[in-house]
């Protein structure tokens, strides 16, 4: 237990006073998660998978405008700009932003919309009453409306992507049929009781119609009768930061591998390593002390990338990282790819020949195993053979875990099994490691 | 009636072959060590004076022959053997980092040494090479010699009854030789043994009883200095006996 504690207490000194390469090994994961989770909440904007920013330009001043700006401001994933530099914009000032980045879309109701809506759905009424003889099958009017067809103007950022494209022309769409609706209804009503007066005076004589006393109005409810429910089988909304802090988290913890494999060759180049050997301390239980240091390090790492994600991001854009149900089982998968991350560094520190081998394989390896691994790019995007052999790399063991926990907020297969995984790995390279320095002491 | 003393160190028959190596590195060596007394082992480069140390500190298997320290058979009680064993390696095997007594209580905490007792052997042996004023000190920001003392004094924080010095003295100045070389003393004085590995012939002259000369992995010789010489009338110094002995051709 003595050298195990006094390894422990010496590793945490000598990386403590190492303060350039601790900065590295902090600012390393952190500058990439800054970074990378930014860059991927920008693409997820201009791809519509968050809140999308509009300008809303209003020429009209009618009803029409009223209610799209209405059915608009509902929307929680659009956020709608009413101004333009404290003034209302006009389509020029409008299309100048959104071509210069300023807002993914922008909306136009032309001068006339409402003017025109209502002429079209008071012809639609008329003809409707009219149409005693002259209905369809269906009963729909066949008379083809005099007046234009009114339309909203959208245009579109030319970096917005297509699927943002199809879901605000989706959106539009059923705003423009609600907005029908409700002119229609309007006109309807408004018609209806001379309508009705006129059909039965016409086919029932004007006797008919004044015995007939007051005549019922027509009342068209407002409330929506059917809508669509998201079952979520997330505990929180994907975003770029519950996917990317876990990923360079672990990416970072990894690369803990440089440092100490770095550490170990010095000690084996300049003989430290053989005045260890020689003292009648265990070489395992001293080495247990190595990877108990290293561990803790690369476990604080994880621990500020998840402060960061907490109280950071949010500070710059992003929605801030949600914990989600289960911490206890976070931090044991933290603890068990620290320890895996550790344990990979000691054996890659025994068997290299130099510190130059040590640390470019050590980085080499990590990047590699981090790309296979579903860290940069998530591995259900991979080719199916790439994919077939992320189940290979232990980032990928750590991230399937933590993504599950961070995403779905339980605490699935994935979790046991990369969680055993990590420890088996930190088993295996620990002895393999310890193997092989007391076969090559001399 | 035989008067028995038992050697502090025995080493009969000694062998060792590097893995893919084509001759052996040790072939055959004798080496008694008494208490109180510094064996000098000298040899050009290759001689298999570190290789013979390196087994003797455990931290080569022995392949072939037996090591017995204080009559502990190494290849039985090899732990055991351990806790009296110092090895003062050729690197200055030392965390740059660290303070010199860091340095000393970390390598000292692995032979069981904890508390007050490590922190006063270590604060003993800091005096013994001079560096009590500057023990705090990262050892990283030590001269040549201030780390050669410390690297020794890393060797003999858990008195060691067997001492292991592999070319001590190299690179440093006439005042730290001087130290080093009355600590040797003092050290035998208290009944150490020592195997002291050199190539200063004039060092190993005035400070070993016996000197043992190796070359290509053999003891070619053995004796104390006087005897050596004695034996061959016409070297006029240890310097050219050894020459004579082991050729003028470069080994490395």
């Amino acid at each position: 237990m003595n050298g195990f504690l006094s390894t422990l207490a010496k590793e945490l000194k000598i990386m403590s006073r190492d303060r350039a390469g601790l900065a590295v090994l902090f600012a390393m994961p952190i500058c990439l998660v800054l970074i990378v989770t930014m860059v991927q909440d920008n693409v997820m904007k201009i791809t519509g998978a968050t809140v999308a920013r509009a300008i809303f330009v209003d020429q009209d001043g009618g009803e029409a405008a009223r209610l799209l700006r209405e059915l608009l401001d509902e929307q929680d994933s659009i956020e709608t700009a009413h101004e333009l530099e404290g003034k209302p914009p006009t389509l020029e000032t409008a299309r100048e932003a959104v071509a210069a980045g300023e807002f993914l879309f922008g909306v136009a109701v032309v001068e006339g919309t409402s003017e025109k809506l209502s002429r079209r759905a008071d012809e639609l009424a008329g003809s409707a009453f009219s149409a005693g003889s002259q209905g369809g099958a269906d009963g729909a009017a066949q008379d083809t409306p005099q007046a234009d067809m009114a339309e909203f103007v959208v245009f579109f950022d030319p970096a917005s992507q297509g699927a943002l494209r199809t879901s605000v022309i989706s959106a539009l769409n059923q705003a423009a049929l609600g907005i029908e609706i409700e002119f229609k209804t309007k006109a309807l009503s408004a018609n209806f009781q001379s309508g009705l007066s006129a059909i039965i005076s016409e086919q029932l004589g004007e006797e008919a119609l004044a015995g007939a006393g007051e005549l019922p109005s027509f009342h068209w409810s407002k409330d929506k009768i059917a809508g669509v429910r998201t079952d979520e089988l997330v505990f929180v909304k994907p975003s770029s930061v519950q996917q990317n802090v876990p990923s360079w988290a672990l990416f970072g913890m990894f690369f803990i591998v440089v440092p100490l494999s770095g550490a170990i060759v010095r000690e084996r180049h300049d003989g430290m390593l053989r005045r260890i050997i020689a003292a009648p301390a265990p070489t395992v239980v001293v080495l247990g002390g190595k990877l108990a240091a290293y561990s803790m390090v690369a476990f604080f790492q994880f621990c500020v990338m998840v402060l960061i994600g907490i109280f950071i991001l949010p500070l710059l854009g992003p929605d801030g990282l949600e914990i989600g149900p289960s911490p206890l089982a976070i931090v044991l998968i933290a603890l068990a790819a620290s320890l895996a991350a550790s344990s990979y560094g000691m054996l890659v520190g025994s068997v290299a020949k130099s510190y130059e081998q040590a640390s470019v394989f050590g980085a080499v390896s990590v990047v590699m195993a981090a790309a296979i691994g579903g860290v940069m790019i998530p591995s259900y995007a991979m080719p199916p053979g790439i994919r077939s052999i992320s189940h290979f790399s232990p980032l990928n063991w750590g991230l399937e875990a933590f993504l599950d926990l961070f995403m779905r907020g339980s605490v699935t297969e994935n979790v046991y099994v990369g969680g055993a995984l990590l420890i088996s790995m930190t088993i295996l390279c620990t002895l393999l490691s310890w193997i092989w320095l007391v076969r090559n002491r001399g | 009636m035989t008067d028995f003393v038992q050697p502090l160190l025995d080493v009969t028959d000694l062998g060792y072959t590097y893995p893919k190596a084509t001759a052996p590195a040790v072939e055959g060596l004798n080496l008694t060590v008494s208490g109180g007394e510094v064996l000098g082992l000298l040899g050009p480069n290759g001689a298999g004076k570190t290789t013979a140390v390196s087994v003797i500190s455990t931290l080569l298997p022995p392949q072939r022959g037996k090591i017995t320290v204080i009559g502990m058979d190494l290849s039985t009680s090899q732990n055991k053997a351990r806790a009296v064993i110092g090895l003062a390696p050729q690197e200055i095997a030392l965390y740059g980092s660290l303070t010199a007594r860091e340095n000393l209580s970390y390598f000292g905490s692995l032979y069981g040494m904890k508390g007050s007792e490590l922190a006063d052997r270590v604060e003993r042996r800091l005096s013994h090479v001079g560096l009590s004023e500057r023990a705090d000190e990262r050892v990283d920001t030590y001269s040549g010699g201030m780390k050669r003392r410390t690297n020794l004094a890393a060797a003999l924080v858990h008195d060691p009854r067997l001492i292991l010095l592999d070319e001590p003295t190299v690179g440093v100045d006439a005042q730290s030789r001087r130290l080093i070389m009355e600590l040797i003393g003092e050290l035998r004085a208290g009944g150490a043994g020592i195997i002291y590995t050199t190539h200063y012939m004039e060092e190993a002259h005035s400070l070993c009883d016996r000197i043992a000369v190796m070359d290509d992995g053999r003891k070619i010789v053995e004796g104390t200095p006087s005897e050596l010489m004695a034996a061959h009338p016409g070297c006029a110094s240890l310097e050219e006996l050894f020459i004579s002995l082991t050729g003028q051709g470069l080994r490395d």
